[in-house]
């Protein structure tokens, strides 16, 4: 289920943004306040949120690094900021196309994990809690060790996801994912970069395994 | 004596599901016995000496006692040694497949990172046991 949440305070987008999905199946909740949209994200897993820049007195801008902790794609009249080169932006009017590169690969990711289970709703539950739990295992052991020069422990770390990561059909991040257990095999540390890329991967497979929920 | 149990050592819970619900898929009726290290299978191989697994799916890189540790125990028991091993690894370093090999393993086999490869994998794996003199 690919649960989507839009921050917008005008009505007729808002209802424009509803017009443009509901054939698709997506649960989408709407919210015309970021307090309010920061209550139902600690609440709620969303697959993609998506906002206008400015929404009743309030400025995206000014509470930046959280918004971009979640996968977020603005969409406004006013996306020309320095400060969002690295996020997805588009110009309203809304149109269904915006999202389709975004959503396919989330449910192209899901789409092994359905296979694997048949489209057994109970074995998909049981199997993407567990893949959870070991995602945000590693992700937080991983942030600990990184410190440290333990690269056996990195190793082992990194080599229990792979399959996680092969299951959510992430390809490309297997790929990287492979290459740094190998680095670490032959005991050469990550460069922090690589670091930040693993934990930024395992948050983005985190967010895709909640949303199979 | 052995039956049609197959047997999977693995440590990792995610690999017990994937077989479990690729039998299930398949519509293979077989009864899987797992075990989540070495130590743990030979555990279970010694107490069920009369009932042993027709074939066993064996992981390399495990805690406690790794895939390699397990070999050398069990292929050095008279009775326990018949039964076939197959390496489900994602090794893919020759000096681990040379060990397996000299431990006269049945087969050694790269997990499949893809659902529709691992599925055909465990399919022809399973047929093969079925059709052939492993499955006494």
């Amino acid at each position: 289920m690919i649960r989507l949440l839009y921050i917008e305070d005008d009505m007729v987008d808002q209802q424009l943004f509803l017009r443009e999905l509901r054939n698709d199946g997506y649960v989408i909740d709407i919210t015309s306040s970021f307090d309010e949209a920061k209550n139902l994200i600690k609440l709620n897993t969303y697959s993609l949120v998506v906002s206008d820049r400015r929404v009743g007195p309030d400025d995206l801008l000014e509470d930046l690094e959280f918004w971009k902790s979640n996968k977020l794609i603005i969409l406004s009249n006013n996306i020309a900021s320095s400060q969002l080169k690295d996020i997805t932006c588009f110009e309203k009017p809304f149109k269904r196309s915006m999202l389709e590169g975004v959503l396919q690969k989330t449910n192209k990711h899901l789409e092994q994990l359905e296979l694997l289970c048949d489209f057994d709703e109970e074995a998909i539950a049981e199997m993407s809690l567990l893949i959870n739990q070991e995602l945000e295992n590693t992700h937080t052991q991983l942030s600990v060790l990184r410190v440290s020069d333990e690269y056996k422990q990195q190793a082992d770390l990194i080599h229990k996801v792979l399959n996680k990561i092969g299951i959510l059909g992430m390809e490309k991040e297997l790929a990287f994912f492979k290459n740094l257990e190998l680095k670490l095999r032959n005991k050469e540390p990550l460069s922090s970069e690589e670091f930040d890329t693993a934990l930024k991967t395992l948050s983005e497979a985190l967010t895709i395994i909640k949303s199979s929920n | 004596m052995r039956d049609e149990t197959l047997m999977l050592i693995d440590d990792d819970q995610l690999e017990h599901m994937k077989l479990k619900n690729t039998f299930k898929k398949l519509g293979f009726e077989c009864k899987i016995v797992s075990a989540f290290d070495g130590e743990e299978g030979i555990e279970y191989l010694e107490k069920n000496k009369h009932n042993l697994p027709g074939i066993i799916l064996l992981d390399l890189n495990m805690p406690k006692m790794n895939g390699i540790e397990f070999l050398e125990i069990i292929k050095s028991d008279s009775l326990l040694k018949l039964i076939p091993i197959i390496i489900l690894t994602t090794s893919s370093k020759e000096d681990d497949r040379m060990a397996c090999y000299e431990h006269q393993v049945a087969g050694y086999m790269i997990k499949p990172d893809n659902f529709t490869d691992y599925q055909n994998l465990i399919a022809s794996i399973t047929n093969y046991w079925s059709r052939s003199e492993l499955a006494l």
